[in-house]
């Protein structure tokens, strides 16, 4: 028999005891449970619409928005900038780069938390950073910024900035321009004249 | 991660018969070559005197288990999501039976068969022949067999599952058992009479 097969059993042999011996590395590179339950429990994994809206007015360069749904309603409406990921195909490998970019904020969406919420998990194990979910979603998004509700006429002053800073951020979704109070009537000048001053007369 | 590559989404399922096809004349040339074209040596194996069905194949499978194992131990490959055949116990041994009676009497097996038909042999053309009516008598017969073909189904288990072994450990035993086989199977082959062909 030749030299080589004699090599070759050798090799095989070791490499089938290096299977026994090597540690089991089956799920390396997920998150453990432990980690993961920590993440749920943790509130800044939801980021309001407000900041949201905030972020892509101010054209924030780090933000990544990602649209879960299915591609129809990705394509019927969605956020400006946003990406259709679908969550069927969000551990697809052709997905790994735009997701993994480290200095994103990545802000996942739905119509409410359920599909966000899947995706989010399903990244987190997968040992994604920086992912957020929209709280309360696109139907939160139409309540608060698209059509907000104005506030109570005894609010505090911080419900009617937020209720203003809405207000703005709806006219620039909406692509309208600002309102302006309109001047209703036509207002009569009233000219007063002055009563002539009496020149001092005489000198010195 | 990165593979399997079809189901990872790397490239499209479309390409898959492409790729399917492209393996298939790979396989076939590599067959060619090591001269499984012939029918007399494929039936070597069951007459003693020429065994190479038995280390080309049993290499081949346990290269591409030691390579699929430390490919999935580097994370190269999730072996999750490889597809595992399901069993089905009784049509496997009634398949099996019948297809090692087929292998004797005809001396190919399908993939072989195709590659004799390739080069022009005219026993393989007279086997992928009655292959074909194997296969319609089998469709037209289906719905009375339906009951074994489907009965005792195991679900997509592994060998090392059901003796309860670790995947590392099987695959060491398989390793020992091939090279077993390699060196009994060398020594069968020199005490029986050779057969020119």
């Amino acid at each position: 028999m030749k030299k080589a097969y004699y090599i070759m059993a050798v090799f095989l042999l070791l490499l089938g005891i290096g299977l026994v011996i090597l540690p089991d590395r089956e799920h390396y590179d997920e998150a453990s449970p432990r980690e993961l339950l920590s993440d749920l429990r943790n509130p800044s994994r939801f980021i309001s619409t407000d900041k949201v809206a905030e972020m892509i007015i101010d054209q924030d360069p780090t933000l990544l928005l990602v649209d879960v749904r299915d591609m129809y309603d990705f394509l019927d409406y969605s956020l400006p900038g946003a990406h259709g990921i679908p969550l069927e195909e969000i551990l697809m490998y052709k997905w790994v780069d735009s997701l993994s970019y480290d200095r994103s904020k990545i802000v996942l969406f739905s119509n409410s938390d359920i599909l966000a919420d899947q995706a989010w998990i399903l990244l987190k194990r997968e040992n994604h950073n920086n992912i957020h979910i929209m709280k309360g979603g696109l139907n939160c998004w139409f309540e608060t910024i698209i059509q907000p509700s104005p506030p109570a006429e005894t609010a505090a002053n911080e419900e009617i900035d937020l209720y203003q800073f809405r207000k703005g951020a709806s006219i620039y979704f909406l692509g309208g321009a600002a309102p302006v109070e309109q001047e209703t009537g036509s207002q009569t000048v009233i000219v007063k004249r002055k009563n002539k001053t009496k020149v001092v007369e005489g000198g010195c | 991660m990165t593979g399997p590559l079809i189901p990872m989404g790397i490239i499209g399922q479309g390409w898959d018969l492409v790729i399917a096809l492209l393996i298939g004349m790979a396989f076939g040339y590599v067959l060619e070559s090591a001269g499984f074209s012939s029918s007399r040596k494929l039936a070597g194996v069951f007459y003693g005197y020429d065994f190479t069905v038995l280390r080309v194949f049993f290499t081949a499978a346990i290269t591409a288990m030691v390579g699929l194992l430390y490919f999935g131990y580097m994370g190269w490959i999730d072996l999750s999501m490889i597809y595992v055949n399901p069993t089905f116990l009784i049509a496997a041994i009634v398949g099996g039976l019948i297809m090692g009676l087929g292998f004797i009497a005809g001396g190919y097996c399908p993939g072989t068969s195709m590659c004799g038909v390739a080069i022009g042999k005219i026993d393989a053309m007279v086997f992928t022949g009655g292959m074909f009516v194997g296969i319609l008598i089998f469709s037209e017969a289906f719905p009375l067999i339906q009951g074994i073909y489907e009965s005792h189904s195991l679900g997509a288990v592994k060998v090392n599952e059901v003796l309860g072994l670790s995947t590392g450990t099987f695959a060491l035993l398989l390793i020992i058992v091939a090279l077993l086989a390699f060196i009994i199977t060398r020594i069968v082959e020199n005490k029986v009479k050779k057969v020119e062909y």
